[in-house]
Order: structure tokens, then C-alpha cells, then sequence
């Protein structure tokens, strides 16, 4: 019997395969194209202390193999995110991961505090690294001290596993990977998007309204198996990597960089049941290659360590 | 009920330079569509391009399982959508996002539109008569144009029983005018229940001002920049004002729309053009 499940900061997965947060909406937007229960984690779309209106429109635009986004944090809080989308997905059997956004010490301080022992909450994935709201990821996510900060007074208020999601827009991301760490992180999410801009050149402006927005799918792929590789190089921590996961053979670079579990993202927009086919695909290469535990590949692409 | 169908091209037909019918066999969306909806469905197959083309359905046949759409061509997933050959087979999701409401005891309907617009409207004027009390209510569509050569569907409009007026901006045809100017004036001599509108924004912006003017209700069907179709990715969003004159809040045109009521999502007052 072939293993495929792994423990990810001490929750329980079926198979190394969870949505990425922002592109799997609350679950419900899915369920008419990917049966929930089959999924490793549900990572929820991004919640911050109060309501976000979000930035105004054009939000998206594509590019090539990718888009940009720059969504703003559109949210309803934390409060109504409990009362509202919590109930319907404690109905399934899939470990829901909140991602939680602050503009400060204080509201990651309270967003933790309200999410610690929610019924059906399994982790939280601290996101320091929203490229898109002016506030708060920018500066949590390129400052190592900033970031430091931020996971630590996230620790502090609650035990639930934490997975802290980086930004590639950094010079460094060991330094900011190994502080974060240091601040108690259980985990890594590498990467969140890579800022970029289109010009429409007709009005002869940028396309997004917010200006720039934050690339994702298969055009940053590279960028991101390189950053998993170089971070689990660097260091002994568990890693969800993910960006421009389309297919199955994608997820099994990210696995063989070094990460633990793997998250598709982008994808879910262009094919809806893009993580079904993911984790279809994940169990066909493990039977095709006689490998009898999906861990088994984790780092494999390494060189062994002398 | 949103499916993930594979449809099959089944016939092409160009209109005019810029504007082309394409059918597709599609038997499960062509069963659960209603006017005002949209399939969400790739151009091609691998991933250029990367996303999905929103595209309105002109036209659901249950009996027959196939949808007519009529694409503009304004860009590269539509001018690829051209290029298909009859039996290819592309991915389309749908029928997605909500329908127009026409109230069951209108009367007198005004459906005006442009371009892209059409589709929706068409695919509502031919099922109106079931969706209104017997008698089918009058339908008037007022189809508006910069050129004759882009007045799109008048025949059609008139195979499903409504009276076809055109308007063109430059009066090589019909009405010399904006359709937005040929509305006032059906207005001062028509009594008209309820008002659907889809084209471009000045134009529905034009008619909820008219509309609201002459306290006529109307729906708007809308389009902005989307990704998922689904709801996720919070996209496509536009701005919505409760009644009104509500706060600002962003709604999801492939979601709570793309069909809203238009005062609610075109101020008719103050300057926000």
C-alpha cells in the first residue's frame, strides 16, 4: 500500500496537495468540480481583523503562462469569515488552514487571538508577504526583524501550527526564511507572487488600477522551485512550495526541491479540478516509479549532504 | 448547476468584419442556461492563453443541446475562437453567474444593447414570452451601432416577435443617433415596464439615466477583467451601491451579476464618469 500522507507542522494530510490561499475562495466556489475531502488542506482566502473593501478594479490581467493580480485583501474579517464560511467547511474531512494578514503587531496579535481554538481551524499561514495592500505585507515580508516580529507575537497568542508564507521580492530569502524560523514558525509557504506591472499601451497607463500586481502561474515556476531548493539547502524546516503548479509533474519538482506539501494556485482559475488531477497524478507517478511513500521524495533532488 | 463540459464546434458563421456566430454542442450547459448567463471557456488547447474568455450565450437550445455564441473580436482568445475549425472540442464552464429578472407582469419591454452586448439580449427576447404572464409582453429592441455593417441581429431579434428599431451614429441606417437618444424617445411615447440593457458603458450608463428619469426599472448586464468565473479569485469586481444610494461595495460581476439592477451600479447623479 503506498504511503501519500504527510504531517505538515503536525497536521494530519491525506496527501502533500492543499488550494493556495486567495484561489480557492472559501471552498464552496469548488465543490461543484473538486470533491473537498479528497484534498490535503484547504488553505482559505486571505482574512484580516476587519473587513477589506479590496482595491478598485481592473483587479487581474493576464500575461504570458501567468497573471497579475491585485486583489487587496477583499475580505469579510475575521468575525464573519467564523460565523459565515467556517460551519460549511467543518462539514468535510480536510484540515482548513486560515490564512491571517495584519497591518500591525497589535491586529496579528487579535486575529490570532480569535482564531485560537475555532472549531475546525488546523493552522494558520501568517501571510507577511501580500505584495498588494500598502500596508503590512511590504513591510513584514522584507524586513528579517519586521518579520521576526510578526511571527512572534503570533506564536505567542496561540499553540495551532503556523505556517509562515514569504515573499520572493527579497535580495535574501534564507535570511528572512531563518528569522522567522527563529520566531517560532513551524513552516515555510514559498512563494506569495512576484510584483509586476503591464502597460496598456492605447491609454498609455498601467492596465491594474493598484498599478502593479503580483505574478503567478507557470511564468514564475522556475523562480520558486529555485527558492525551495535554496531554502531547504539552507536549513532543516518543512516547506509548502508553490507557484505555477498546473499539473502533477509540476507539484513532484517542488516535492523533489524540498518541500513537504505543495500548493496549487493559480491553476484552480484556469482548470477548476486542477488539484484532483494534481493528486491523481502524484499517486500514478509513485505506482509507475514502485515508490511506496510520497515522503520518500522530498529533497530527493538534493545531493546527499557528506 | 455549473459544469466542466468539453463542446464541440459545430458550425461558424462570420457577421461582419468584426463580429462572428459560433455554435457548440453542449448538451449539459445548453440544458441549465438562462438568459443573462455566461460560459467561462478556453480558447485553445494548453495554456496560451493562460485564462478562460467570459463569453455571454446568444442562445440555449435544450432540445437540440447546443448554444450559439456571438463574439466580437476584439483581442487574441477572440480572434483564436475565430480561427476554430468545426469539430474541435474546447473546455467551457457554465452556464455561470446569474439571469436577467424580468417581472411576469411586465408588459412593455425595452431591450437595447450594442456590440457584444447583443447576445444576452437576444437569448432573453426569445425566451421572454415564457418568463412573462400570458400575453407574452411587447419587446422592443433597439439595437445601437457606430456603422450599419455593425447593426448586429435585427432578423433574429424579429424571428423571436419583437419590434427591431436600429439606431447608428453616424445615420447610415435607422435612427440617426445613439440608441441612448433613440430610447428617450420611444420613452416620451411608450408606456415601457422594465428596461435590460448590455453594451458599453457609456451606453448603459446613458440608459440608466434615462430609465431612472422616467422611474422605469432596469437591469444591467456588466463585464470586467475576470480570472476564475467562479467567485474566487474576487476579480471582477464592480461597484455597487445598495439601492442606490448605499455605501460603495464591491460585488462580483461573475457572481452577484453579471446582470444588476442599473441605478445601483451607475450613479445617475454627481459626476463619476
Amino acid at each position: 500500500m503506498t504511503n501519500q500522507s504527510v504531517n505538515l507542522a503536525g497536521i494530519e494530510m491525506k496527501n502533500p496537495v492543499m488550494t493556495a490561499s486567495g484561489t480557492f475562495g472559501y471552498g464552496p466556489e469548488y465543490a461543484d468540480f473538486v470533491d473537498l475531502n479528497r484534498l490535503g488542506a484547504i488553505v482559505v482566502k486571505g482574512i484580516t481583523l476587519e473587513p477589506r473593501a479590496g482595491n478598485p478594479p481592473p483587479r487581474t490581467v493576464e500575461t504570458p503562462a501567468g497573471m497579475l493580480n491585485a486583489i487587496g485583501l477583499q475580505n469579510p474579517g475575521a468575525a464573519a469569515f467564523i460565523e459565515q464560511k467556517m460551519p460549511y467547511l467543518r462539514q468535510f474531512d480536510v484540515p482548513v488552514i486560515v490564512n491571517i494578514n495584519a497591518r500591525s503587531l497589535d491586529e496579528f496579535a487579535e486575529i490570532t487571538r480569535i482564531f485560537d481554538g475555532v472549531d475546525g481551524v488546523h493552522g494558520l499561514e501568517v501571510n507577511i508577504s501580500c505584495p498588494n495592500v500598502k500596508e503590512g505585507g511590504i513591510l513584514f515580508s522584507s524586513d528579517p526583524e519586521a518579520a521576526h516580529a510578526a511571527v512572534q507575537t503570533v506564536r505567542r497568542h496561540t499553540a495551532l501550527p503556523l505556517i509562515v508564507k514569504l515573499s520572493p521580492n527579497v535580495t535574501d530569502i534564507c535570511l528572512l526564511a531563518r528569522r522567522v524560523i527563529e520566531a517560532g514558525a513551524d513552516a515555510l509557504s514559498l512563494i506569495n507572487t512576484l510584483v509586476g506591472m503591464v502597460i496598456d499601451v492605447d491609454r498609455r497607463c498601467p492596465v491594474l488600477a493598484n498599478r502593479t500586481g503580483g505574478l503567478s502561474g507557470p511564468a514564475v515556476r522556475p523562480i520558486a522551485v529555485r527558492m525551495v531548493w535554496d531554502v531547504a539547502e539552507a536549513m532543516d524546516v518543512q516547506i509548502v512550495g508553490m507557484g505555477g503548479i498546473m499539473t502533477a509533474q509540476d507539484a513532484l519538482e517542488f516535492l523533489l526541491a524540498g518541500s513537504t506539501a505543495v500548493a496549487v494556485g493559480t491553476a484552480n482559475f484556469v482548470n477548476p479540478p486542477a488539484a484532483i488531477e494534481v493528486i491523481d497524478g502524484i499517486a500514478a507517478y509513485l505506482e509507475e516509479h514502485e515508490i511506496d511513500d510520497v515522503r520518500s521524495l522530498i529533497a530527493a533532488a538534493h545531493p546527499p549532504k557528506t | 448547476l455549473k459544469t466542466c463540459e468539453r463542446i464541440t464546434l459545430i458550425s461558424q458563421e462570420s457577421l461582419s468584419r468584426r463580429y462572428y456566430r459560433l455554435v457548440f454542442e453542449a448538451p449539459a450547459i445548453a440544458n441549465a442556461a438562462m438568459p443573462g448567463q455566461f460560459i467561462h471557456m478556453r480558447c485553445a488547447g494548453g495554456w496560451d492563453p493562460f485564462l478562460r474568455r467570459p463569453i455571454s450565450l446568444h442562445d440555449a437550445d435544450p432540445d437540440s443541446g447546443t448554444i450559439t455564441l456571438l463574439i466580437g473580436e476584439f483581442g487574441y482568445g477572440t480572434s483564436l475562437l475565430r480561427q476554430l475549425s468545426v469539430g474541435t472540442q474546447v473546455d467551457a464552464l457554465g452556464p455561470l453567474g446569474g439571469a436577467w429578472q424580468p417581472s411576469p407582469e411586465s408588459r412593455t419591454c425595452i431591450l437595447l444593447g450594442g456590440g457584444v452586448g447583443i447576445p444576452p439580449l437576444h437569448f432573453l427576447a426569445k425566451r421572454l414570452p415564457t418568463m412573462t404572464s400570458t400575453p407574452a409582453a411587447r419587446v422592443i429592441a433597439v439595437i445601437g451601432a457606430r456603422i450599419q455593417e455593425d447593426v448586429l441581429c435585427e432578423a433574429e431579434f424579429a424571428a423571436c416577435g419583437a419590434e427591431v428599431c436600429a439606431a447608428t451614429d453616424d445615420g447610415s441606417y435607422g435612427f440617426h443617433g445613439t440608441a441612448v437618444d433613440l430610447l428617450s424617445e420611444l420613452l416620451e411615447k411608450e408606456s415601457v415596464d422594465q428596461v435590460f440593457t448590455c453594451g458599453p458603458t457609456p451606453m448603459m450608463r446613458g440608459v440608466a439615466a434615462v430609465t431612472a428619469a422616467h422611474d422605469i426599472p432596469c437591469q444591467a448586464s456588466l463585464e470586467e477583467r475576470m480570472a476564475c468565473g467562479l467567485g474566487a479569485c474576487i476579480s471582477c469586481v464592480v461597484e455597487v451601491r445598495a439601492d442606490g444610494t448605499g455605501p460603495v461595495e464591491y460585488q462580483r460581476v461573475c457572481t452577484e451579476g453579471p446582470v444588476f439592477a442599473a441605478h445601483e451600479v451607475f450613479a445617475t447623479t454627481g459626476d463619476d464618469a
